[in-house]
């Protein structure tokens, strides 16, 4: 009988925790559902159809079926050609970012003097980057933003030039081509990590310090607690960054083909090519997306799997 | 005896490794903090570069080869963008609490979203939680820019063009902070959330008194993100009233100016730093002490 008054209070528990919790869930269920997915699932309609405005200025949508995608894929030369491109520099982009941004953080999560200082530099091309330099954006789409912070002065003064002649080199060596094509790779993957970084951070801070204090009684040594504590601890932030530089890289408005569907429909007002174009490129971006996911989340190590 | 002396021995051996180790580490160490160091300068240069040039007088602005610091430092610029900013039709002021309330408004509606969505999501399953977590997965893919027509149309159905409302409420739905606050909540050890309802917390308690402080470093970081985002927005689709726009857009309609306007552009873009830069040192030095007392004892 008292069991049996036990286990009826704790079917009610289960039951008014599960309520709970989807209640937690509903406030940013409903902001996903309007904001997110309806979008995404008109985005799907306009791709099957051509849009125009009657008379009236009113959105007119007219089923054409696959022609939008046909369209995409055997009368737009350009379109494979740019995105076999963009996911070349992908593929390098992506695991440089992961594990410079990796290294850059555990040093950063060290103790010396000026850390905070150190930190807030290597987040500064995030700020920086997207935010105030924007602003000079007839240029936005290049890569150079010492460039676009020099703003409207014509030369474009590339970082290394810039480094040599105050150094009182020439302007025109080879070498200086060849060490202006490293920096600029170097500099481009260090502006791309900032988030990074700063997740990673986050992540190390999260570790609970008795765990390195119960290795170095142990007698762990640096290396060893670094395998064996610091990796696994922060595998589930690896998983983060790998989704997060993907969608970084791929849809960053810098992007060739982020640029080429927003002109599309913005420009031409091809909306309907331009979504069927852009729902391709998801595709492929989802296709990754899982891939890296599968792969990675192997390897995460979470807590309550001990 | 045997047994000791051996002990002895694995001691010191293990003491021999261990200095080996630190005398590495203390060269390792220089090395790295050299490469860190000229990697710090070059990311600091441009932003160095904006400061000086905010500083300097029109003549020294178009020098070939730029100067990084000016010589004969002035105002000049700032007070050129006060006069600016006085003569603009709605006031300045408006801008800049428009930019306050948004970027206030939709970091804390974000945070407060995605943690709570996400507790439930790492710790309380409930039937259809993981179906909810990969549809919220899976539109990650989708970038904002590409679905802004249909975007527009929801708005529009919903009466929220020209109000705040068009930038605080999608700043709030952000899949990748879900995602992010999501992936910290399930670090939480089971044991924790379990003394906590053994002593009679509910949900509610655990997520406001346990999970959240214990999850502090990653929704500090989530708000750098979201002011950084929504302090940068400018001109918007959304908004088409003057009185509602916001101060990123007035200040980019100063720099649309020109090549004259190049040194207050400059003043502009150290103004416009201030504030993500400000928000991220502050965060930054609390997230330091936050791991430091919890954990179980076992």
């Amino acid at each position: 009988m008292n069991t049996n008054i036990k286990l009826h209070s704790l079917q009610k528990r289960r039951l008014r925790d599960g309520i709970t919790g989807f209640l937690f869930t509903l406030p940013f269920v409903v902001g996903f559902i309007l904001f997110i997915f309806s979008p995404v699932v008109m985005y799907l309609a306009m791709s099957f159809s051509k849009l125009s405005l009657n008379d009236a200025g009113a959105m007119v949508f007219e089923n054409v079926k696959w022609d939008n995608y046909i369209n995409v894929l055997f009368e737009q030369p350009d379109f494979l050609k740019r995105l076999a491109s963009s996911l070349g520099d992908f593929a390098l982009r992506c695991p440089a970012i992961l594990f410079f941004s990796l290294f850059i953080a555990i040093i950063l999560n060290q103790r010396f003097h000026g850390r905070a200082l150190v930190r807030a530099v290597f987040f500064l091309p995030v700020l920086v980057y997207s935010g105030a330099a924007l602003m000079f954006s007839n240029d936005a789409l290049s890569n150079d933003y010492f460039k676009l912070l020099s703003s409207d002065s014509d030369e474009t003064v590339n970082l290394a030039q810039y480094v040599i002649s105050v150094l009182g080199g020439t302007e025109d060596s080879p070498i200086l081509d060849i060490v202006s094509t490293l920096m600029d790779k170097i500099y481009d993957i260090t502006c791309s990590s900032g988030v990074q970084i700063l997740i990673y951070l986050a992540g190390l801070q999260s570790i609970s310090p008795q765990l390195y204090e119960a290795s170095s009684v142990e007698g762990c040594t640096g290396w060893e607690s670094f395998w064996k504590i610091t990796l696994p601890m922060i595998s589930p932030m690896i998983l983060v960054n790998a989704v997060y530089t993907v969608i970084d890289v791929l849809g960053n408005p810098t992007n060739t083909i982020i640029n080429t569907l927003y002109s599309l429909a913005m420009d031409s007002g091809n909306y309907g090519l331009s979504a069927a174009m852009g729902l391709i490129y998801f595709l492929i971006i989802f296709i990754i997306l899982g891939a890296v996911f599968f792969v990675i989340n192997r390897f995460v190590f979470y807590e309550e799997n001990i | 005896m045997t047994s000791k002396a051996l002990e002895n021995g694995r001691r010191s051996k293990r003491h021999i490794f261990h200095k080996a180790k630190v005398n590495r580490s203390h060269a390792g160490n220089a090395v790295v903090f050299t490469c860190i160091l000229i990697l710090g300068a070059f990311m600091a240069l441009p932003f160095v570069y904006a400061l000086g040039s905010a500083f300097k007088p029109l003549n020294e602005l178009f020098l070939y080869p730029p100067r990084l610091l000016p010589q004969n430092p002035t105002l000049d610029n700032f007070i050129g963008l006060w006069t600016l900013m006085k003569s603009s039709w709605v006031p300045m002021s408006r801008y800049i609490f428009n930019t306050l309330l948004i970027t206030a408004a939709g970091s804390a509606g974000q945070i407060i979203l995605a943690s709570m969505c996400a507790f439930p999501l790492a710790k309380h399953p409930f039937p259809g939680n993981k179906f909810i977590f990969r549809v919220i997965f899976l539109s990650l893919m989708f970038h904002a820019s590409a679905t802004a027509i249909p975007t527009y149309i929801i708005m529009a159905k919903l009466h929220m063009l020209d109000t705040y409302w068009a930038l605080i409420l999608p700043a709030c739905a952000s899949s990748f902070g879900l995602y992010l606050m999501k992936q910290f909540i399930e670090q939480i050890n089971n044991a924790v959330l379990e003394a906590a309802e053994i002593d009679g917390a509910n949900i509610w308690q655990t997520y406001i008194r346990i999970v959240m402080p214990m999850v502090k470093p990653a929704w500090l970081t989530l708000m750098v993100f979201s002011v950084q985002s929504l302090w940068n927005i400018g001109s918007s689709t959304y908004i088409y009233s003057e009185e509602l726009k916001t101060f990123s857009y007035a200040v980019s309609q100063v720099v649309a100016g020109g090549v004259a306007r190049t040194g207050t552009g400059m003043a502009i873009s150290v103004i416009m730093m201030v504030v993500p830069i400000t928000v991220y040192l502050i965060t930054q030095s609390s997230v330091m002490q936050t791991m430091a007392s919890s954990g179980v004892k076992e």
